[in-house]
């Protein structure tokens, strides 16, 4: 095993950090001859600062203590925001009533009856000792004769006394009949079969499989678990109380160990209600997730000036959380580790052993260390809360990804969505044996996101609904065009993402000095690799059947998104007269 | 190395790590950056000398003598440098037939004895012959127009017009088939209250004329056609939006000293109709060679090379008036620019002057999105969008639309220019600079341009549509939503030219009026933004942008349901043509 902690800095004194501290608003600077021009975007103002408030402004990263005389003239400006303003929009803004509750827990599952039955026992018995009984639904997407094992699996713990619905094949088809049935029409049939059940030859089906929980459930918080987690919660080791607000694609930190032991000797486990954990801040604004944390608790260190504006405007409600998760990491892909920034990279990359075992063991902690809350468009986890008493995006139906898919689609189309990450890891633990593989050609969900990101939208379109109608019309118009035509508009669009990807992955080098050669070495080899991939097959998604199938999935996802705000309000309304689109196993 | 020859058409995208990519249609391949570097500063079809002296500019040094030639050589042997001729040969032909010119019309307001003076002037050059027939829509309130036209038809020239009580008795007929009264009035004849109709009238004849080849005339246009001396027979293919450029001249006698006539107009109908309704690739291959590529850029010569696209739109070049109130000339870029700072007396007669030529110096295919509307041809033989129906700039903005709803389509500038005499007194208003705020015309072009209907759809009337949806969208936002949104894209435009004025400034000769100018106008943009850099529309309300957003949004919210229900109009109104009840009556004395 390796750890290596930084010695982590001794907070400042409260008063010192508030005066100083600061980020810059949101702002475009132009260059206009000697003098640039500052737009606040935010503000809508136009100004002309001096040169050196203007520099001052490009180089503020976070919100930092900022010792620079321009910062007066930024701040007389309103192009600075300071930390005590930042910390006194929270306190405003903490919610008085109830934080809501998980009402419901979904495991997501294919073929794997013993491990989902040892999930579902560990949860029922985690949420026993809260004294809590969350529904329990099984979302099944296995074949006939996995489902009757998956089925005869889940009679143990129905005589431990844990109830637990059913939505497999036959449940999802009624669930599919009644939702075409409910929205009178409007929404055709094809659509809600393709949210239900996908698209045939693409393998995996679980987005498919979480939008029938998310269906069953509409209008309450909801839990959605894979079904080979263990729920025995975990937490850093140097975990503490307070709350990380920032902008950060991912705050979690990193440990990678050689084995499950010694993971499990280093990782202490907390007696913990794993639900209340994602309640810390599922559903609730950013002011009530801080309520009860002193200032010096709160790092705001990572704020983006977008998220900065936003908190003073009391904006933002966590509307998706994903737990830690402890054991393998679920990635299959080594390049990730490439990209480590902060502690874990220094712990990763400390010696050519760390770097040789973390590329090697599939043993990890990745956590934070106290709980996060931000506007990054990233997710992935075994375990997934997600606040449905309002409208959130579909998952893909097909593929991988459909989690890194969902987090972008949620940040693009729900205005202040914020994505939460409790201090807390569950025990993710597969049955089947895991190896890191090298990136197998980039698939699906990941040129999905390159064209989501590519999407305008037109400033009318503010509402989730209207949102997901923009973006799901733009991609139902070019799933509708010819093969030849879809890869010529398509083409483009990914080549740009793709070098703008490679361009940043490769400012990684320069950043860090080119060191270690061992660590450098892997990037050079991964930029040539994707170089060589992307140049071979441009627009070919690995897991995708063909490019045919890449474009109908285009656009069934575009028609999907069009159509979900009323799947969804249908949903709403049958599962407002009590459980629907499940059944009870016997 | 006298060939010419330019870049294969590609894309190149910095992959990182010293490698592009090289896309050529859909095979992409690794480029070093080297080789990419040096691509991608090379820039139209020239010589290799010529791209040589270029690069040299750029900044690009030999180490050896004769390195970058051999490695021009290298990149031509590689095929990813190509002779115009195989350019040339990979434009693809929709093999459209081109067509003749059915109508020639005139668009007038107002003002009987020059529509009368201009029609005569067409008359008397081009014979009595019958083809193309000859329309008048007019919209003047009074019926001097007509009477003035039909003591010309007397003669025995067949003259087609359309007045006020035509157009009402067709937008009647029109909503009999089912469009809203409101929408026709807006298109054809909107409330004076709105401003002065000149996009309806242009309607109008879009209306009159669906179906055929056009050309369009405005009143004050005399047909004593004229070329720069250079002109050529040749033609070009160029990127600029504006290939013509301006030239200004001391008074008229000079400026026509400084043309040459040119024949009658038959040489101008043929100029139009050897372009009009053919696509680029027809255009060069029927140039025969001499085809100037030199300011083709990479853009349009891949968009040429991947898809046919065709000249919807010509334009005549222009002589005499300059049709502006003012001469303020910060504006002008390139060699327009050059010419007006060559000295300091050039640049005062500029300011001064109100004679100028704006002609290309031989047939130049270029990007559609700029038009200057006294004489052009339209192919409306297909559905082209509306005009804006009130206000100035009517043009400038059609074609922003057009570029927007036929992504394919193409402009071409005539090298024959036609006189434009409105009659007004000599001399230019010696103004200031123009406010930094924008006009209706600024914003509704704004909004056009931020459409991605182009992009998003296909054919041009659901492309139509989606521009409709679009700035409908838009007038919905609240004012204080559009003007932030306004504000966002107008500050680009205050930063450039702040730039630009500081660069002319720093390059000038001490004293030069010009960086005096180029002075005086930083100071006014930066006064402005200082003093909270208003961006409402100037001309709908100088001091209260309250009721001036009001009036935009709803100017764009009738253009956005104009656009929604012209292809139904433009369909009926084709309907109503083969049925003879189009808009054109025949001129009765």
């Amino acid at each position: 095993m390796f750890r290596l902690f930084r010695k982590r800095e001794p907070p400042q004194p409260a008063a010192s950090r508030a005066s100083a501290a600061a980020v810059g608003a949101v702002a475009r600077i132009l260059p206009a001859g000697s003098r640039p021009l500052v737009y606040a975007t935010g503000a809508g103002a136009t100004r002309l600062p001096s040169p050196a408030a203007v520099q001052l402004l490009a180089s503020l990263e976070g919100c930092r203590p900022v010792r620079d005389p321009a910062a007066e003239e930024l701040r007389a400006r309103g192009l600075l925001i300071t930390r005590a303003q930042l910390l006194q929009a929270l306190r405003d803004t903490a919610d008085a009533g109830q934080p809501p509750q998980i009402a419901a827990v979904a495991w997501v599952t294919h073929a794997r009856p013993a491990a989902l039955a040892r999930s579902v026992r560990s949860f029922a018995a985690n949420a026993a000792r809260s004294g809590r009984s969350p529904r329990w639904l099984v979302c099944d997407d296995s074949d006939a004769p996995d489902a009757a094992r998956t089925l005869e699996a889940l009679r143990g713990p129905a005589r431990e006394g844990v109830r637990v619905s059913y939505c497999g094949p036959g449940e999802k088809e009624l669930m599919a009949e009644r939702l075409v049935e409910s929205t009178r029409g409007v929404v055709p049939r094809e659509v809600v079969r393709f949210a239900l059940f996908g698209m045939p030859g693409w393998g995996s089906t679980c987005g498919a499989n979480r939008n029938a929980g998310v269906l069953s459930t509409a209008g309450v918080p909801l839990l959605e678990a894979d079904d080979d987690t263990v729920c025995e919660p975990a937490s850093h080791p140097a975990a503490a109380e307070g709350l990380a607000i920032g902008s950060l694609r991912d705050p979690s930190d990193l440990l990678c160990f050689e084995s499950r032991e010694r993971l499990l000797a280093a990782v202490p486990r907390v007696a913990r209600d794993f639900l209340a954990a994602h309640e810390s801040v599922l559903g609730r604004s950013p002011g009530s997730c801080a309520q009860r944390l002193p200032d010096e608790a709160i790092d705001l260190s990572a704020v983006s000036p977008a998220l900065a504006e936003l908190l003073v405007r009391g904006g933002g409600r966590v509307a998706a959380t994903t737990a830690g998760v402890c054991g393998d990491p679920i990635v299959n892909d080594p390049a990730w580790l490439l990209w480590l920034e902060g502690d874990a990279r220094q712990r990763v990359v400390a010696s050519e052993e760390s770097f040789r075992i973390a590329r090697s063991s599939r043993e990890v902690l990745r956590c934070p260390r106290v709980a996060a809350i931000g506007d990054s468009d990233f997710l992935f986890g075994a375990s997934l809360g997600l606040d449905c008493r309002e409208l959130l995006p579909p998952f893909l139906p097909m593929g991988r990804g459909e989690d890194i898919l969902f987090a972008l689609t949620l940040h693009l189309c729900v205005p202040g969505a914020l994505i939460g990450r409790p201090a807390v890891a569950l025990l993710h633990d597969p049955v089947e044996p895991r190896a890191w593989r090298d990136a197998r050609g980039v698939q699906a969900f990941d040129f999905l996101m390159v064209l989501e990101r590519g999407h305008l939208f037109p400033p009318w379109s503010r509402t989730p609904e209207e949102r997901m109608r923009s973006l799901g019309g733009a991609l139902e118009a070019l799933g509708d065009l010819g093969t030849a035509d879809f890869v010529d508009a398509v083409m483009p669009v990914v080549l740009r993402a793709r070098a703008a990807q490679l361009g940043s992955a490769e400012n990684l080098l320069p950043r860090h000095g080119r060191q270690p050669e061992y660590w450098a070495r892997e990037v050079e080899r991964y930029l040539d690799a994707m170089q060589e991939q992307v140049a071979a097959a441009p627009v070919a998604p690995a897991d995708a059947p063909s490019i045919d199938a890449f474009r109908t999935q285009v656009r069934l996802y575009g028609a999907l998104l069009q159509a979900w705000p009323e799947i969804w309000r249908a949903a709403r309304e049958l599962a407002a007269d009590g459980p629907w689109g499940t059944a009870e196993p016997g | 190395m006298t060939e010419l020859c330019g870049p294969a058409p590609f894309e190149l995208y910095d992959c990182g790590s010293g490698r592009f990519w090289l896309k050529e249609g859909r095979a992409v391949r690794l480029l070093e950056a080297d080789d990419a570097l040096l691509l991608q500063s090379v820039e139209g079809f020239r010589t290799l000398r010529e791209h040589l002296s270029l690069l040299e500019l750029r900044g690009f040094a030999e180490v050896e003598p004769g390195d970058l030639a051999a490695r021009l050589e290298e990149l031509r042997g590689r095929g990813l440098l190509v002779s115009a001729a195989a350019f040339v040969d990979r434009l693809p032909r929709s093999g459209g037939a081109p067509a003749a010119i059915g109508c020639a019309a005139w668009v007038t307001r107002g003002r009987p004895a020059l529509v009368t003076r201009s029609v005569r002037s067409w008359l008397d050059r081009r014979g009595r012959v019958d083809s193309p027939r000859l329309a008048v829509l007019d919209d003047s309130e009074d019926e001097q127009s007509r009477a003035a036209l039909g003591r010309l038809a007397e003669d025995g020239t067949p003259l087609w017009y359309a007045g006020r009580a035509e157009k009402r008795a067709f937008a009647g007929r029109l909503a009999d088939r089912g469009i809203p009264a409101e929408v026709l009035s807006f298109a054809l004849s909107p409330s004076p209250d709105l401003g002065t109709p000149y996009g309806a009238n242009r309607n109008a004849f879009l209306l009159a004329t669906c179906g055929e080849v056009v050309l369009s005339s405005d009143d004050d246009i005399l047909f004593e056609a004229a070329a720069l001396p250079e002109m050529d027979g040749g033609l070009a293919i160029s990127s600029r939006l504006d290939p013509a450029g301006i030239r200004y001249f001391a008074g008229r006698e000079s400026l026509r000293a400084a043309l040459q006539p040119v024949g009658n107009p038959r040489a101008l109908l043929a100029a139009h109709e050897a372009l009009l309704g053919r696509d680029a690739g027809e255009c060069a291959r029927a140039a025969a060679g001499s085809v100037v590529l030199a300011e083709l850029g990479r853009d349009l010569a891949l968009r040429l090379t991947h898809r046919a696209h065709r000249v919807l739109l010509t334009a005549s070049g222009l002589y005499g008036d300059s049709g502006v109130p003012g001469n303020w000339l910060l504006h002008l870029r390139d060699e327009s620019w050059q010419r007006i700072t060559a000295s300091a007396e050039d640049y005062q007669t500029a300011r001064a002057t109100r004679e100028v030529a704006r002609a290309a110096p031989r047939a130049t295919v270029c990007e559609s999105g700029y038009l200057t509307g006294h004489h052009f041809g339209l192919d409306n033989r297909g559905l082209l969008p509306p005009f804006f129906p009130v206000g100035r700039r009517e043009d400038g903005i059609f074609a922003l639309t057009l570029r927007t709803t036929h992504p394919d389509a193409l402009s071409a500038n005539i090298p024959i220019a036609v006189l434009h005499d409105p009659a007004v007194g000599p001399g230019a208003r010696n103004d200031g600079p123009p406010p930094p705020q924008p006009l209706f015309a600024d914003l509704l072009s704004l909004l056009v341009a931020s459409s991605s209907a182009s992009r998003a759809e296909q054919g041009p009337e659901s492309r139509i549509r989606a521009l409709a949806a679009h700035l409908a969208g838009m007038a919905s936002l609240e004012a204080p939503d559009l003007e932030k949104w306004v504000r966002e894209r107008w500050v680009g435009r205050w930063a450039s030219e702040m730039a630009l004025c500081e660069h002319r400034m720093r390059n000038s000769p001490r004293g030069a009026p010009w960086a005096l100018d180029s002075g005086a106008r930083l100071e006014q943009i930066t006064s402005h933004i200082e003093a909270g850099a208003a961006v409402h529309p100037r001309d709908l309300g100088k001091d209260n942008p309250a009721p001036s957003w009001q009036a935009a949004r709803s100017l764009v919210r009738r253009f956005a349901e104009l656009l929604e229900w012209w292809p139904a109009i433009v369909a009926a109104a084709r309907e109503l043509g083969e049925r003879e009840q189009g808009l054109l009556a025949p001129l009765r004395t």
